[in-house]
């Protein structure tokens, strides 16, 4: 079950959405729920503490007088960087691109006729159950990861290799239909990762899962999307001593 | 004399060179001196002539006069990098500036120093008392010094030197041109006397020295004036051609607003009538028809030119605008978000626009060709601006390949954006850059510490 949450300050669209939720995941037979409603940023923190992540929040863009809809997202996400995030908003130029990339929010629910927002609130609710469909089963390993304030779950499956460039530590880290680049060292991901990943150059470590080819002659490594590692000396006389 | 009597007044008289060097240097950079950064250049500049002092007594016995020539260039090229790395770490302004305000300020220091004790010497007469000779010599130059350096600071100020100085930093080759330079004035004296040995320091020698460094002043302002006033003229033209881009959108806009109006004037004529009749149907429909259409005609321009003037580092916003009408010429539908004000980050001003201007050809080139879509945002929150460019594709990019050096879709010659672009963020410290896939886009986002 996931719990899903609506914070919206006003009173009537709140139990418009509570509704209309409600009856999406009834009728559907979805596997979502407690629902709750709360009218308040800082309620809605509260009880996410209390209650399993990942989770589904329709959000208020604007609060008056409390944090904005963004920084409330800001402050959800620290906390459950896997969860759903759907806006609602009064009017459709709102800057959703923005929050979308910035928050990897979701969609965007405009308030107006119950009959377009239910449209638009199945709709939401069928693409998160497909997202946790496609989401590998609780028993995988994650490697998190913490860059600027984002935190982030990366399943270790989707890994493909670390490399060290440059003279200052940046680290770039090739995933399937990813690459990231940010400021750490390959020794603490060495430790942190263990056995599964093998260093095989001074500034490579690969995940042993998707190597498909070892090129002694070449001195290369190669994985299962083609791409290529180099093969230090030292990682190659101790590979060819296990094998 | 006591011992103590002498070490205090070495340490005054050090506390004066020290003191004129810091006061010539802030000025040629355009700061303002503060006690605290004196205070840690003079620890510095004290503890480095003392060590050498210390160095030589130990190198050449009791015995020393004149300190080897390399060992005096070598001392001065030395107190010139960790005055440098004092002051740098004081002010923060870029190594290459420093060290040549630092070469320039020690240079002409060490020139009115020379100058004055030889003017003293020559023209001060002979004396009977100690006391006299020593004040004539060593304590009329000390303070001469001191006061010249004051007026000098004072002169830059006025002036407004630093302006020009810092310009001749500008670009690669200027900075190494002036660094050159640097190493030139700091060895000149050593260089002197090897080349030219019989020659002995005297007034007439001193005087044009003096003369010299007056001169070449003289052509660095002159210079610099010529080179900021050109460089005045670029940024105009920069500057026009934003505001072209500018007005073109404001022509686009208008035109729209005319065609709205029009329409809206025809909509309108036949509601008046529904509305006569009593057709609260009608109403209603017009009503869900209309209330996306002005949003739907003008909403895309008006959100761009509101984007637009959140940017508040005009060279930024220049390249954006710019960027954005190429699109317009491609047909390709842009979104432009820009929510927050966009102030400033802690990156050069010169890479920032470089890498903006990377991300945004990239996109543009690698757009699908029928329907082209770019997404840019820009966000300036809490500690950190998120730059996200986004572009659709009709080949899924190889995100592997797109991150070797030299990856290129244009043949020989190409591929050179993204590994400077790669370069430029790994100089950048904290900086983060992703790039990946997300509902058939290929999204490049890089994070900046404010």
């Amino acid at each position: 079950m996931i719990p899903v949450y609506i914070c919206d300050d006003e009173a009537a669209v709140s139990a418009l959405l509570e509704r209309l939720i409600g009856d999406q995941i009834m009728m559907m037979g979805r596997d979502m729920g407690p629902l709750q409603a709360v009218n308040n940023p800082l309620a809605l923190l509260e009880l996410q503490r209390q209650a399993q992540v990942p989770a589904i929040y329709f959000l208020d863009i604007d609060f008056p007088g409390h944090m904005s809809g963004l920084e409330l997202a800001v402050k959800l996400r620290e906390y459950d960087p896997r969860g759903f995030i759907v806006f609602i908003t009064a009017h459709d130029d709102m800057m959703f691109e923005t929050f979308r990339y910035r928050l990897e929010a979701l969609d965007y629910i405009v308030k107006g006729m119950p009959r377009m927002m239910a449209e638009r609130v199945n709709a939401c609710l069928e693409s998160i159950c497909e997202r946790m469909m496609n989401e590998p089963d609780g028993k995988t390993m994650y490697c998190t990861l913490k860059v600027c304030d984002t935190v982030r779950h990366i399943p270790l499956q989707k890994i493909l290799y670390f490399e060290a460039v440059g003279i200052r530590h940046t680290l770039v880290l090739h995933m399937d239909d990813e690459v990231l680049e940010f400021n750490s060292s390959l020794n603490h991901f060495e430790e942190k990762l263990g056995g599964d990943f093998w260093r095989c150059h001074r500034s490579f470590l690969v995940n042993r899962s998707r190597v498909s080819n070892v090129w002694l002659k070449e001195n290369l490594v190669e994985l299962d999307n083609g791409e290529t590692c180099l093969l230090s000396r030292k990682a190659k006389s101790e590979y060819a001593a296990s094998v | 004399m006591p011992f103590g009597v002498r070490m205090m007044i070495v340490v005054v008289f050090m506390a004066v060179e020290a003191y004129a060097i810091f006061r010539i240097t802030v000025a040629l950079l355009g700061e303002r001196p503060r006690w605290r950064q004196y205070l840690l250049f003079y620890i510095v500049y004290s503890a480095l002539e003392w060590g050498l002092i210390i160095m030589l007594d130990m190198f050449e016995g009791k015995t020393w006069s004149e300190p080897p020539l390399w060992i005096q260039a070598l001392e001065y090229i030395m107190t010139v990098f960790f005055l440098c790395m004092t002051i740098r770490h004081g002010y923060r302004v870029s190594f290459d500036k420093v060290f040549g305000a630092v070469a320039l300020g020690r240079f002409s220091e060490d020139i009115i120093y020379d100058f004055l004790t030889t003017a003293a010497t020559f023209y001060s007469p002979v004396f009977d008392g100690k006391y006299l000779y020593v004040m004539t010599t060593i304590v009329l130059p000390y303070s001469l010094v001191a006061a010249f350096s004051l007026t000098a600071a004072f002169v830059l100020n006025k002036t407004e030197f630093s302006k020009y100085f810092l310009c001749l930093f500008q670009g690669r080759v200027r900075s190494v041109g002036m660094m050159l330079a640097s190493l030139l004035l700091l060895t000149v004296n050593g260089m002197r006397s090897v080349l030219f040995p019989d020659v002995s320091v005297s007034f007439i020698y001193g005087l044009f020295c003096f003369s010299m460094v007056v001169a070449a002043l003289f052509c660095i302002q002159f210079g610099a004036m010529y080179v900021a006033s050109r460089d005045k003229v670029k940024a105009q033209e920069e500057t026009i051609a934003q505001q072209q881009a500018h007005m073109e959108l404001l022509e686009e806009l208008q035109g729209e607003i005319r065609a709205f109006r029009h329409d809206f004037t025809n909509l309108l004529s036949g509601m008046a009538l529904s509305a006569q009749e009593g057709d609260v149907e009608a109403i209603q429909e017009f009503m869900r028809r209309t209330s996306g259409y002005f949003d739907e005609k003008l909403g895309s321009e008006i959100r761009q030119m509101e984007g637009l003037s959140n940017i508040q580092i005009y060279p930024v916003r220049s390249l954006i605008s710019t960027k954005l009408n190429l699109m317009r010429q491609r047909h390709i539908q842009v979104t432009l978000e820009i929510m927050k004000p966009v102030t400033g980050v802690r990156m050069p001003i010169e890479d920032l626009l470089r890498c903006q201007g990377i991300l945004l050809d990239n996109a543009i080139e690698a757009a699908s060709e029928k329907e082209g879509k770019i997404h840019v945002i820009l966000l300036q929150d809490v500690g950190e601006l998120f730059i996200a460019v986004a572009n659709n594709y009709d080949v899924q990019p190889n995100l592997g390949a797109l991150s070797k050096s030299g990856y290129t879709t244009k043949g020989k010659g190409h591929g050179t954006g993204l590994s400077s672009y790669r370069k430029m963020v790994s100089r950048c410290a904290d900086c983060v850059t992703r790039t990946y896939l997300k509902d058939d886009f290929l999204v490049q986002e890089l994070r900046i510490p404010v």
